[in-house]
């Protein structure tokens, strides 16, 4: 990278670029789009699908523009007569024997194909034979399946397997006509990150078991996210049509994630509208838990914290490195406001929302909780076994008398401690929980509270990086976000916090929590920041990276829309391509 | 707003009348649930006995989010919401809209599309008039008129049916051409159409035109002079009834409408009456027309033969990738017109009917808003009802044509 | 005595059966002779065991739908008045037919025992100031309607309904007022008895031809008493909602809505009477029954009851007079729009009332220097 930067045309415009890079690269750099189906910028170069052919000045033959690295002084056309009809050639021969699938196609609305005929093919159909016949909906393995017909051998798969999973199980088989993908003998494609093989494919050949036939893609609306199954912090786009995700994709983002996704997170989202979901406020009255509306069982709980309050009686919170950093800093203001100093912990989740344990040195951390670090920044506790059992055993032997239980169950999270007779002997135990848990059995109050994908927030990775997620759609059954059941009760207990969304909320929180200082949801972007990185901290995710937008398919030429609701864009492709 | 109460007392210094009777006047809201209103509109009134002393017109009772919608549609799925902006004469808003995302496009349709829009334009100005100088007559209890009026609209209608299989919802354009082409018969059965309308014309001419009743009923109400018709932006017949001579088709002329002989109609009373005769004489000169465009019509294509633009042919589509793409991505995506922004207008039924589109390249309108006539019309309709009668608000709401599928959009 | 009273009876009987019939059948004329007029087929669905009859089911159905609607009071309506104004509507046109002579004289038995049945339920000689002092009446079903109803467009269709009413009774009243001084009686069974009469011969002395100006006035009185269009401002459909039966529904609707065709029938069953000869039958007179134009009946002489004959044709010539008029009165009501409020009051006072004084006066000097 010491080589000087080079100075090159394309299609007459003057570019400037690190030496080395291909003249595909350059181009995506500067939003020309040059077709492409093989070509992926996180896999090894192949050059197989001739798609990105283009007219380099000098050159009697099209070159590959993402095998062709860039020169002082070149020139290159992307878009004159011979190329386009080059592409068109490449195209009429990929679909000489794709199936007319549309129809019936996951891909369609978001396929290169389709997308790369509208804008380089529009010719007629010149072939009157039959189309071969393959195998289709070829089990690959737990996640993914197959269709040999709309396979056009890019071999993306095949590199993912090989050079980033390091497994490979996928190859390409036979030759010319004969030629396809396939599983290496006496193997499955189990790898944990086997469904990126689906979104890396540039056409509806991959396709993902789970999502197959759930819904077109038209109709979903993306929102930004942050995975909420282990402390990575990976980006993630959540698909979602009503109150429902359809599925999650990785986001990019380069000092995280990339753009790679486990299936751990991939499918991390039934919890979200699990039956188990607490429909409605509970409040205990005459010995049985009853449901009730929610100012009742804020009233109820209020009433008993100033109760309690009033005769000294000492009440804890107990919040959970699953709740975002704003639920967290709320409850541990209200420990320090109004319950006079209780104390405050926070527990870990054991097994987090996917339920597995499982972890590697690519994406998967042992810690399956979001935000350990939010909660230990907010300054909630230690969040160790040991900090833990103290806080039990101040319960057993009745210095506190009451509890706020806020995402976690100690009852299931911490077996080995005998939290469930501790909580038992309590004055109040209010649960603040989106799932149902044994601890909803003992409480006083359960509130019902909204999942990741129903509110905004920011979690805090394992590496310090604040990141925020959006709200795929509104809170289900009668649920409210964590910030807003705390919020109100503050104000019922005369704190007077008039916060207004989880954004506000955050700029409190950044005012007085030094790490945080300087943050905003705006300035924490898409791509958030790391901890004590302040205002200074840029979006940037390093030099030698696409930037955001120019993987954004329509690039400069799409201009802002003023209406955030209009979500889908034509252009619907993975941020990458 | 202020609430306007008179208290008007009778003079009683000079009499013995110890406690004079205070009159107020009475607040009465004319619609939405009023036979007159249609259904759509609300006219709060303050009448000192019949007579109207201040009108405020409340819209908004069929707001459909029209323009919202368009945003959130591909520009082919915007045109069955054009049906149902003027729904009497809804082939016309189809032309009107299709018109404009051309001009976004820089294209021009064959020849043969150019006729068939100026035919469905023509004969749903004529079901447009028919229905108000129906419908304005049956409001003045005159219903064999509205009867008579209907049947002659039943003709057109069941040529609009023929055409595109539809009454109301016709959505019969398509950017860059039409849905299909006009079916077999069509120039006979439009010329019967023709003769039977104007003998039904004539007739109702007879009835009414020289009806002592509904000559006082309409003479001299409702008078709107050129001035104050220009000041609220009327246009259409009821802006020619005034006195002022604008038409769309011929002062900003469009399609084959230059080549057709005919009349810009004008009368210069600007009352109900006047607006009346314009309705009656234009559709006589719609017929006119109507008769040259369908002899003149040409043989051709009915749409471009753009890929980017018409859809393929059912066999492409069904039988090759290439064709089920084009058809897909044309429907699902929408027909991608480039950046830029439009105005196109042409003469609605009620006056100018025009589109002004925005678009960002992608295949669904950023802004689409129609200019409605039918929205200038409405804020004329407060001052010249004020003053009259309870019973003039009927035939000036009438003649006025108010169209709330367009004013509220 | 007894026989007296129940032959009494049952005329009455005929009478409201006969009228309230009539009323429900004219629901279908109009709906049938609209239908005619506009190229339409009307109603035509209602069956009984599938037959339609021309939709003659029609005016049972609507008859069977209005007495089971909910009978419904709008909240702020007078709980006396609004039920009663049905009745104040409707009444007074069926008793208005108490004096209208529709026939002949019957007679029954020879010598002590004949009885005269005369065709008429009661015969008093102030028999047309009864109908328009029964008749006024309606208007205080009309205007307590409007008022009771707790509605603006009632209230309105109430007022204008008193003003028109009380306009037209003027008109409707000087415009009769010829033929009394013609026929020099108020006394309905002289003046039909009156019309049987010929001038110079040969034309017929019914009252359209001695008072042709009074019969025009007169008609067009009685249509606005009746309010139908162009008349019908009261109800004003578009203009007022329906007026002062905006707020009634099911039978008490129907009461209003019954109630005016009687008054259709009553206004032609008046015009019948006051210039259309009433009953009688040009040129024939129950003496001459047995030489009828001139023809001598087959049988004649085997035929005893020959001036029976004569009442009983003469009724169904009353009858049939009644239904030109009615025909009439819709012919006009489906051809003209309606007049507004302002111009009703301007014809009614402006034109008809000096119209009508003009003809009077014309009519005394007539009398006077033809007598």
């Amino acid at each position: 990278m010491a080589a000087p930067p080079v100075k090159l045309k394309i299609n007459g415009q003057e570019i400037t670029a690190p030496a080395g890079s291909s003249i595909l690269e350059t181009a995506r750099q500067n939003n020309i789009l040059v077709p492409h189906f093989c070509y992926h910028p996180h896999l090894p170069v192949v050059g197989n699908c001739r798609m990105c052919q283009v007219d380099v000045e000098g050159i009697p033959k099209l070159q590959i523009a993402c095998a062709t690295p860039i020169r002082e002084g070149m020139a290159v056309q992307t878009e004159n007569d011979r190329v386009k009809k080059a592409r068109q050639g490449v195209l009429e021969f990929l679909l000489i024997n794709h199936p007319v699938d549309c129809p019936v196609c996951d891909q369609a609305g978001e396929c290169s194909l389709q997308d790369y005929y509208m804008k380089h093919g529009l010719y007629q159909s010149r072939f009157s034979f039959r189309k071969v016949k393959r195998e289709k909906a070829q089990e690959l393995g737990p996640h993914v399946l197959l269709d040999q017909e709309r396979c056009v051998l890019c071999t993306r798969c095949v590199r993912f397997t090989s050079d980033v999973t390091k497994t490979g199980e996928l190859a390409v088989e036979q030759r010319g006509f004969h030629a396809q993908i396939t599983l290496f003998p006496g193997r499955t494609l189990d790898n944990p990150y086997s469904g990126n093989v689906v979104d890396v494919c540039p056409v509806g050949a991959l396709l993902s078991k789970d999502f197959r036939f759930q819904s077109r893609v038209w109709f979903l609306k993306e929102s930004k996210s942050i995975c909420p199954g282990c402390s990575r912090g990976c980006n993630i786009r959540v698909d979602s049509r009503g109150q429902q995700i359809y599925r999650i994709l990785p986001r990019e983002n380069l000092d995280v994630n990339k753009v790679w996704l486990c299936d751990d997170g991939r499918f991390n989202f039934a919890f979200v509208g699990a039956p188990d979901r607490i429909v409605s406020p509970q409040a205990r009255s005459e010995g049985k838990l009853t449901d009730v509306t929610w100012p009742i069982a804020m009233v109820a709980m209020a009433d008993r914290l100033r109760a309690m309050a009033e005769a000294g009686s000492t009440v804890a919170v107990l919040g959970s490195a699953q709740s975002p950093c704003e639920t967290s800093w709320l409850a541990k203001r209200l420990a320090v406001d109004f319950l006079r100093g209780g104390p405050t912990e926070f527990g870990r989740s054991l097994r987090g929302t996917t339920g597995s344990d499982r972890s590697d040195d690519f994406l998967e951390e042992p810690d399956k909780n979001p935000n350990t670090r939010g909660a230990a920044e907010v300054g909630l506790g230690q969040g160790s076994d040991e900090a833990l059992e103290g806080l039990r055993q101040k319960i057993a032997s009745g210095s506190v008398r009451g509890l706020i239980l806020i995402d976690f169950d100690p009852i299931t999270e911490l077996p080995g401690q005998a939290w469930d007779e501790a909580l038992r002997g309590l004055e109040l135990l209010a649960v603040l929980k989106s799932n149902t848990s044994p601890a909803c059995a003992a409480a006083h109050v359960v509130l019902p509270l909204t999942t990741f994908a129903e509110q905004d927030g920011t979690f805090v990775n394992s590496d310090g990086r604040v990141q925020r997620f959006a709200a795929a759609f509104g809170p289900v059954h009668t649920a409210r976000p964590g910030w807003q059941a705390l919020r109100d009760l503050g104000k019922m207990v005369g704190l007077g916090w008039s916060y207004a969304s989880a954004e506000e909320v955050f700029g409190a929180l950044a005012r007085e929590v030094a790490s945080f200082s300087a943050m905003t949801y705006k300035n924490l972007g898409d791509l958030g920041q790391p901890l004590g990185g302040g205002s200074s901290a840029s979006e940037s995710t390093g030099g030698e990276t696409v930037p955001a937008a120019a993987g954004n398919g329509a690039g400069a030429a799409e201009p802002v829309r003023a209406f955030g609701w209009r979500q889908w864009s034509w252009e619907r492709k993975r941020p990458w391509e | 707003m202020l609430e306007i109460v008179e208290n008007r007392r009778p003079d009683t210094s000079d009499t013995e009348a110890s406690e004079p009777l205070p009159i107020e006047l009475m607040t009465v809201q004319m619609g939405p649930a009023h036979p007159a209103m249609h259904g759509v509109v609300r006219i709060e009134l303050k009448l000192d006995g019949e007579n109207v002393v201040d009108a405020d017109v409340h819209i908004g009772y069929m707001h459909r989010a029209f323009e919202k919608m368009s945003e959130i549609s591909t520009y082919t799925q915007v045109l069955p919401y054009t049906d149902r902006l003027n729904y009497v004469s809804p082939l016309i808003n189809n032309v009107g809209y299709v018109q404009c995302v051309e001009k976004l496009l820089e294209i021009e349709v064959p020849p043969r599309c150019q006729y068939i829009r100026v035919i469905v334009s023509e004969m749903s100005r004529i079901t447009d008039h028919l229905t108000c100088i129906a419908a304005m007559s049956m409001e003045l209890a005159a219903f064999t008129v509205f009867l008579y009026f209907i049947k002659a609209r039943e003709y057109f209608y069941e040529l609009v049916e023929d055409i595109c299989g539809a009454r109301l919802t016709t959505t019969y354009t398509r950017v860059g051409g039409l849905s299909h082409d006009l079916p077999d018969g069509f120039a006979r059965k439009l010329k019967k159409a023709i003769a039977d309308t104007r003998d039904v014309i004539e007739e109702v001419e007879g009835l009414v035109a020289k009806n002592r009743i509904f000559y006082d009923r309409t003479r001299g109400v409702g008078i709107v002079s050129a001035e104050q018709a220009l000041s609220y932006g009327w246009t259409g017949p009821c802006l020619r009834a005034s006195g002022v001579s604008y038409d769309v088709r011929r002062d900003v002329p469009y399609l084959v409408y230059p080549k057709l002989d005919w009349q810009v109609i004008t009368r210069t009373e600007g009352d109900t009456y006047a607006r009346f005769e314009v309705r009656i004489d234009e559709m006589r000169q719609s017929l006119k027309m109507l008769e040259q465009a369908v002899d003149d019509i040409p043989e051709g294509p009915f749409r471009v033969s753009d890929p980017r633009i018409s859809l393929p042919d059912k066999s492409q589509v069904y039988n090759s990738i290439e064709g089920l793409m084009n058809h897909f991505k044309l429907i699902i995506e929408g027909v991608r017109v480039p950046p830029g922004e439009a105005y196109f207008a042409v003469e609605g039924a009620n006056g100018e009917l025009g589109f002004y589109i925005v678009a960002d390249g992608s295949g669904k309108p950023y802004r689409c808003r129609p200019r409605s006539p039918g929205f200038a019309l409405t804020q004329g309709l407060a001052p010249t009802i004020k003053g009259g009668m309870l019973s003039d608000i009927v035939p000036v709401f009438g003649s006025l044509n108010y169209i709330a599928g367009e004013v509220e959009r | 005595m007894f026989n007296a009273v129940l032959i009494d009876l049952l005329k009455i009987g005929l009478v409201v059966a006969a009228l309230l019939q009539a009323a429900s059948i004219l629901t279908w004329v109009e709906r049938k002779q609209s239908a005619a007029m506009q190229d339409r087929i009307g109603p035509n669905r209602a069956d009984i065991l599938g037959l339609t009859v021309l939709g003659l089911f029609h005016p049972i159905a609507d008859g069977i739908k209005m007495l089971t609607k909910e009978d419904f009071r709008p909240r702020g309506a007078d709980p006396y008045l609004f039920p009663l104004a049905p009745v104040l509507a409707f009444a007074p046109a069926v008793i208005a037919f108490a004096v209208i002579p529709w026939g002949g004289t019957l007679r029954f038995g020879e010598g002590a025992e004949t009885w005269f049945v005369p065709l008429r339920i009661a015969d008093i000689n102030v028999g047309i100031l009864f109908i328009f002092a029964v008749v006024s009446i309606s208007v205080y079903g009309v205007v307590l309607a409007g008022w009771a109803s707790a509605n603006k467009w009632s209230l309105l269709g109430g007022l204008r309904a008193a003003s028109q009413m009380l306009s037209y009774e003027v008109s409707m009243g000087l415009s009769a007022m010829g033929i009394f001084m013609v026929f020099q009686s108020l006394r309905l069974s002289e003046i039909a008895a009156g019309q049987g009469e010929l001038m110079f011969g040969f034309i017929p002395k019914w009252g359209i031809f001695v008072q042709p100006l009074g019969f025009i006035l007169f008609m067009t009185a009685s249509i606005a008493e009746a309010k139908r269009v162009p008349f019908d401002i009261p109800e004003g459909e578009s203009e007022i909602v329906a007026g002062y039966f905006t707020e009634y529904s099911g039978m008490k609707f129907g009461m209003f809505f019954l109630g005016e065709f009687v008054e259709v029938v009553l206004a032609s069953a008046l015009i019948t009477t006051l210039f259309l000869g009433s009953y009688q039958i040009p040129f024939v007179v129950a003496d001459q029954a047995r030489n009828l134009y001139g023809l001598q009946l087959p049988g004649a002489e085997l035929w005893p009851w020959n001036a029976n004959l004569v009442a009983i044709l003469q009724a169904l010539a009353f009858v049939f007079k009644v239904c030109v008029m009615i025909f009439l009165l819709q012919t006009i009501r489906w051809t003209l729009p309606r007049f507004r409020y302002d111009q009703v009051m301007n014809l009614g006072w402006k034109m008809m009332f000096p119209l009508a004084l003009a003809n009077l006066l014309i009519t005394a000097f007539l009398i006077l220097a033809l007598s």
